[in-house]
């Protein structure tokens, strides 16, 4: 009552802004050489991004981490289909795939290498590196559970690593529009998919090693199940189309298109995306596509790596080369090894 | 008209001429001394120069000619400085030439006319003109450089630099480098220091250009990183050369990450476990050793690794025992009593027996165990033996052994339970299935390999455990910590004094404490110094590194300081003989120890030498008059023989130190009085005198939190003597109050000190001697006998009466108690004491903490510094009228301690003040417990002996290593 409107308003937009950016990125007590040069030197980052690049660079060793296995992952599980998660942009950037359309595989590998930012935040933490995160404080030692074993030994601290991700990768949808809204949401499935999937190993203590008494802890699953838990839910991504709302008619929601209710919201863990995916036979800069020309196929199989559907019926050409290995390797005393070489005539096949 | 025209004309006279005459004054008088300067460019720059209006576009026109004109063109220069404005202004006070800058037409005018700063200020507000002031505050800032200038050149570059501003970059610090590179040195350096600091920090980075992709990104990283520049530059270089930053790439990850502190190294206060860290130390092979600080530093990754490869479960155990002695330690140390279980209830009530694990899980677990060898087969993790249905065959035996494998009664000698041979042989001839026996399994090769139970030690027997407790309704030996009442942050500590509120008293308190590690079990309370390892894998075989660490009120460790690293160096003892870091032994009759190079043994200077007629039985054949000394350490010796025997040389008073009147001198400064404080100091005080005495404020002004107890002589305590003063009240004794004892008669204590009362002895935790002033001294080797020379001291009864007790060492009467003695390696010491606030570690330090570790209500912790150097702590009843079950309850308590001291346990050695002491021995008193029922237990409270190094007659079994151990012998025998 005694303090005007827009002083209301503008203590209210500074407490905001402090606690956005000062209370949980205020702890810079990492201090490194030209962090901040560096920071603002590196390719692709969002403002916002570089801001917590600054303020703990020992954070983004770790995202950077991060997003190359998610990357790396993607190209695994995509490695015999026609995209095969390369991005046209060889601008070294982190985030290179910014060019996609708002197609399945768009928001695959945002699924991607936001799960991989996650993982290598909370595998860092395990390991120590950083200086801000150690053990999960909840599941601390001797709290029994009511299955009858105690939490004990160091769990990973998922909380922290979903946290530092969330607020790293949606530093970049700051544009209000269908695209954007697609970006978090397939983001946030991403970060789910870490979490869901996290494993709970145990020891046993009782007599002789008998497991009358356990203690336990969580630990995070080898990355190559949550790149499988993304590819199933890959095949099963939802069509969305935006709803429009305010005053200014933007996109405030994503809502199912097949759906028999009206405006049914799409599950957290489901991966979405707005438009469909082309082919990938041919190289299209609006899609991000690469196209097949060049991709090495596999004569005899029916499947999508076959030259068949892989060429996308343009046929293919052979190349005859002789292999060379090493073979027959033996070790003498001491300390040489000796290899024999094996040679075979092979075919290779690479789409026209 | 006329008239008009000629005002006109002489209008544009009057314009003319004064045009010309302002060409003149403007133009001429520079122009001509620009023209005696030989460099053509020079004399170009030196007229363009003039022609510029004000101070500082001249400057930075002067500094883009720099240049060119270097400091040898001494004409130019002559010139500019004669003739320049700029440097007119400059020279009369830094600043003037900012005045451009103010943005107020009368503070401008002002400050042209002002000849010094202050009457600059006077005109101008600093809150309107920051660029002005801002301008200003660097012109000073740079005077003090350029003022030291001899050059002419140099001095003007220099105060241009500044004026103009851009000070960070390469031509500038390039145009100073050569105008006062050669004969101004100082100035350049004092330029460039203010500049950036120097950053040291780049040489930590060097590193990391080893980890550059090309050969051409690494040699350029080196040469920056050692060159002097600032940050921003370093990096720019780098840039240039190496690659655009990438967070994935190895060479700039380097960067982001702070290698200022290795790679490896984590904040303490984020280590996995820092107490079982300690015990890593312990480990016999490099490989145990590595895994084992890897997994308790960081990574709990690395655990199963680590339990795999250097497990006890398996029989590797033998290699890294003492390793696993520690971890098992840590994780489930021993303690006094066991009360609570509802399966195992045989063993509830033994308040005076220690146990590892005597928790309700336990008990549940052990209920599972015997469930499931009901089944007819007992499973070990290699083999099964099958019996018979043992609800039918000894099911007390099978019970007591169920019980044991879970509760794990404590055994000194290992932290593994040992079943004996004769219960294993019993049990098994009447239970066993033979029908079911494999071919090799036979009953006496299944225990042959057992230890026997007249091995006093060796396993554990399972007769007491087959009936109940005799002790079920005994109250009066309490623990109140066990079970722990606590929150799982706090540590309960036992509360031995009068609460000052009577409502709500607890005889616990629970301190907020902080854990070792993240995921450690051992709490330290708050306000604790620790002393955490610090194991760098460098070093780590040849030397054992430490860090002192302080509790604080976050409720982690932190503020952590290196400590000085000890070597594991061995000690050479004459020829050819030398000793192992860390082995004990000993050395007529007394234990020694080697620590880094040093031996570490009780003092045994001046050896009685039996043969001469003068033998008196003391030390270095002294008189056995009572005439006391004062030592310069506090402590008071029985004669002058004996304080040099014991290597004092500095005496400070030729009379004991409680007679001494310590305040006579003034000591203290105005407003503060001289209050007489007794302490002995364990630290070396480098020819210093342990202070006697503390200078108390008395203004009225105290300070609530200095907590140092005083009790007054009507009985209050007070946080400190500065309150006790304040409150008008008497000193009575230092100390917490002390109840149940007398406070009339003068005592003298074991110590050799005289005290006031009974009440002020206990205060100062030192056990009463004989009533009255001290007069004689006992034996210094603390024989249990009384010597002759106390033969007219009347000694109080013991208490119990059929207690046989201890003598320490010094003292005329025997005590009822057990007692430890403890020798400290003096470099540890005195690395504690320079980490304490006062730099001085008294004997009540060890003593107060070390009272923090009896876990039993009725025992407390006293002692002293006994004549050989070695600290004395008994632990004994605190009551007035003991039982022997308290003192046999007190005894065990001193046990456990001694075991841990001995081993080197994290629980104790975690502690700053508790980790100099590295040898123990100990020495008990006998009593006999008196039994209604069981004459069975009789053989059980066999006197321990007096030197024996802590046997604790029980055992329990477990079958697993030892049976395995069988089968495996019996196996290799057969395959010979």
């Amino acid at each position: 009552m005694g303090i005007r409107r827009h002083t209301r308003v503008m203590l209210g937009v500074i407490f905001l802004t402090y606690c956005v950016y000062g209370n949980f990125l205020a702890l810079s007590s990492v201090v490194a050489l030209g962090a901040n040069i560096i920071c603002n030197k590196i390719p692709g980052l969002a403002p916002k991004q570089r801001v917590i690049c600054r303020s703990r660079p020992d954070a983004i060793v770790a995202i950077g981490e991060g997003a190359k296995l998610g990357g790396a992952e993607c190209r695994y599980q995509f490695k015999s289909m026609r995209w095969n998660c390369t991005s046209i942009n060889s601008d070294n950037s982190m985030f290179g795939y910014e060019e996609l359309a708002g197609t399945k595989e768009a928001s695959f590998i945002y699924a991607m290498t936001s799960a991989g930012v996650t993982y290598a935040i909370t595998q860092a933490c395990s390991l120590g590196n950083l200086s801000n995160c150690g053990c999960d404080q909840a599941k601390k030692d001797g709290e029994m559970t009511t299955a009858g074993w105690k939490w004990g030994g160091c769990s990973a601290d998922i909380k922290y690593g979903l946290k530092l991700a969330r607020k790293f990768m949606d530093a970049r949808e700051i544009a209000k529009n269908a695209r954007s809204l697609m970006n978090l949401h397939n983001n946030r499935a991403g970060r789910k998919s870490v979490k869901d999937n996290m494993s709970t190993d145990c020891k046993c203590h009782g007599v002789s090693g008998s497991c009358t008494v356990k203690t336990c802890w969580t630990t995070l699953p080898p990355f190559r199940t949550i790149g499988d838990s993304l590819r199933k839910r890959y095949k099963k991504a939802k069509l969305v189309v935006p709803y429009l709302g305010g005053r200014s008619r933007r996109p405030i929601s994503l809502t199912l298109k097949r759906s028999k209710r009206q405006h049914r919201k799409p599950r957290r863990s489901h991966l979405i995306y707005l438009e469909k995916s082309p082919n990938y036979c041919d190289f299209d800069e609006t899609t991000g596509s690469l196209g097949t020309i060049g991709r090495s196929c596999n004569r005899t199989s029916k499947g999508s790596d076959g030259c068949d559907l892989m060429c996308c019926g343009r046929g293919y050409n052979t190349h005859q080369y002789t292999r060379v290995w090493q073979c027959s390797c033996k070790f003498h005393w001491c300390c040489r090894v000796e290899c024999g070489r094996c040679s075979e005539r092979t075919e290779q096949y690479t789409c026209k | 008209m006329p008239s008009d025209i000629s005002t006109s004309t002489n209008m544009t006279l009057l314009f003319l001429t004064c045009f010309l005459l302002n060409s003149l004054v403007h133009g001429k008088a520079p122009a001509a001394c620009c023209s005696d300067v030989a460099n053509e460019k020079c004399q170009r720059a030196c007229n363009q120069i003039h022609h510029q209006g004000s101070p500082i576009p001249q400057m930075q026109m002067l500094l883009s000619s720099a240049e060119a004109c270097p400091p040898e063109t001494s004409d130019f220069w002559q010139c500019v400085n004669d003739t320049l404005p700029a440097v007119k202004l400059m020279a009369m006070w830094p600043g003037k030439t900012c005045c451009d800058m103010a943005k107020g037409k009368e503070c401008r005018k002002k400050c042209n006319l002002a000849d010094s700063k202050e009457a600059m200020m006077r005109a101008c507000r600093e809150s309107n003109e920051i660029s002005l002031f801002s301008c200003v505050q660097l012109q000073e800032d740079g005077n003090q450089c350029c003022s030291r200038a001899k050059g002419t050149s140099c001095g003007i570059v220099c105060r241009g630099v500044y004026l103009t501003g851009n000070n960070n970059s390469k031509p500038t610090r390039l145009t100073l480098q050569q105008h006062c590179g050669v004969q101004d040195k100082k100035v350049a350096d004092c330029v460039l220091k203010q500049w950036q600091p120097l950053n040291s920090n780049t040489q930590k980075y060097l590193p990391c250009c080893d980890k550059a992709q090309t050969f051409n990104c690494k040699t350029t990283c080196k040469t920056v990183l050692r060159t002097i520049m600032s940050e921003d530059d370093t990096i720019e270089e780098l840039i240039k050369v190496c690659s655009q930053p990438q967070p994935t790439d190895p060479f700039w990850q380097c960067f982001l990450s702070n290698p200022g502190s290795k790679k490896n190294e984590t904040t303490p206060m984020y280590r996995i476990d820092n107490a079982k860290l300690q015990c890593c130390g312990k480990a016999s092979s490099n490989r145990c050793r590595d895994l084992c600080t890897q997994t308790y530093k960081k990574g709990w990754s690395y655990h199963s690794e680590f339990e795999s490869s250097c497990s006890y479960i398996q029989p590797v155990s033998t290699v890294e025992a003492s390793m696993h002695n520690c971890l098992t330690d840590v994780d489930q140390p021993c303690k006094l009593g066991c009360t609570g279980l509802s399966f195992c209830s045989n063993f509830n009530h033994r308040p005076t027996e220690l146990f590892r694990s005597c928790t309700p899980e336990a008990d549940e677990a052990a209920q599972k165990v015997y469930n499931s060898w009901k089944k007819g087969v007992i499973h070990l993790s290699q083999m099964t033996i099958p019996v018979k249905d043992i609800s039918q065959c000894k099911p007390a035996m099978w019970k007591a052994i169920a019980c044991a494998l879970e509760v794990k009664p404590c055994s000194t000698q290992q932290s593994l339970i040992t079943l004996c041979k004769e219960d294993c042989l019993l049990i098994l001839n009447q239970c066993v299935n033979p029908s079911m026996l494999t071919g090799e399994q036979t009953v006496p090769a299944l225990c042959n390999a057992l230890p026997s139970k007249n091995l006093a030690g060796s396993c554990v027997s399972m007769d007491q455990y087959l009936v109940e407790s005799p002790y079920n309704n005994r109250l009066e030996v309490r623990h109140p910590c066990n079970p722990n009442p606590c929150a799982g942050d706090e540590v309960c500590l036992v509360r031995r004094r009068k609460c000052k509120e009577s409502h709500d008293c607890h005889s616990y308190v629970c301190h907020k404490a902080c854990p070792l590690g993240q995921v450690s079990k051992v709490l330290v309370p708050k306000g604790t110094d620790v002393r955490l390892a610090n194991h760098d894998t460098d070093h780590s075989s040849q030397e054992d590194c430490y860090l002192a660490c302080h509790c604080g009120s976050r409720g982690v460790v932190e503020n952590c300081k290196p400590l000085t690293c000890m070597k594991r160096d061995a000690c050479v003892m004459g020829h050819d003989n030398s000793r192992e870091h860390g082995v004990q032994f000993s050395v007529d009759g007394s234990k020694c120890m080697c620590f880094s190079g040093k031996l570490l043994c009780a003092r045994r200077t001046c050896q009685p030498d039996n043969q001469s007629p003068l033998y008196t039985g003391m030390p270095g054949n002294c008189p056995t008059e009572y005439e006391p000394v004062c030592g310069a350490n506090g402590k008071t010796y029985p004669n002058m023989c004996m304080a040099k025997c014991a290597g004092v040389s500095n005496i400070k008073a030729h009379k004991a130190c409680s007679d001494e009147d310590v305040c006579a001198h003034k000591l203290c400064p105005v407003g503060s009085r001289c209050v007489p404080r007794p302490q002995l100091c364990l630290n070396d005080m480098h020819g210093d005198y342990c202070p006697q005495f503390e200078c108390v404020n008395v203004s009225g002004i105290c300070n609530g939190h200095h907590h140092d107890p005083v009790c007054s002589s009507t009985g209050e305590e007070f946080s400190n003597t500065c309150l006790l003063y304040a409150h008008g009240r008497t000193l009575g004794y230092r100390g917490h109050c002390q109840n149940s004892c007398s406070t009339t008669g003068v005592v003298c204590g074991h110590d050799g000190e005289t005290y006031t009362n009974e009440c002020a002895a206990w205060a100062a935790r030192v056990t009463v001697d004989y009533t009255g002033r001290c007069k004689a001294f006992g034996n210094l080797t603390g024989y249990t006998g009384k010597t002759t020379t106390c033969n007219h001291v009347d000694c109080p009864p013991l208490q119990p009466s059929n207690c046989v007790g201890i003598m320490p060492p010094g003292g005329c009467c025997p005590i009822c108690a057990a007692q430890l003695r403890l020798l400290w390696d003096p470099r540890l010491m005195t690395v504690a004491a320079n980490h304490s606030k006062s730099k001085i570690i008294s004997a009540m330090d060890v003593l107060n903490s070390l009272s923090d570790h009896v876990t039993v209500l009725e025992c407390d912790v006293f002692g002293y510094v006994s004549i050989n150097g070695e600290l004395i702590v008994i632990l004994g009843p605190s009551v007035s009228h003991p039982t022997a079950l308290q003192v046999e309850a007190c005894q065990n308590e001193a046990e456990r301690i001694h075991n841990l001291i001995h081993m080197g346990s994290p629980n104790i050695a975690s502690y700053l003040t508790l980790s100099p002491f590295l040898l123990v021995s100990m020495e008990r008193s006998t009593v006999s417990l008196t039994i209604m029922l069981d004459t069975t237990y009789q053989s059980l409270q066999d006197t321990g002996d007096n030197n024996s190094s802590g046997n604790i007659q029980l055992t329990s079994g477990l079958f697993v290593l030892i049976l395995f151990q069988c089968v495996k012998l019996w196996h290799a025998s057969v395959q010979l």
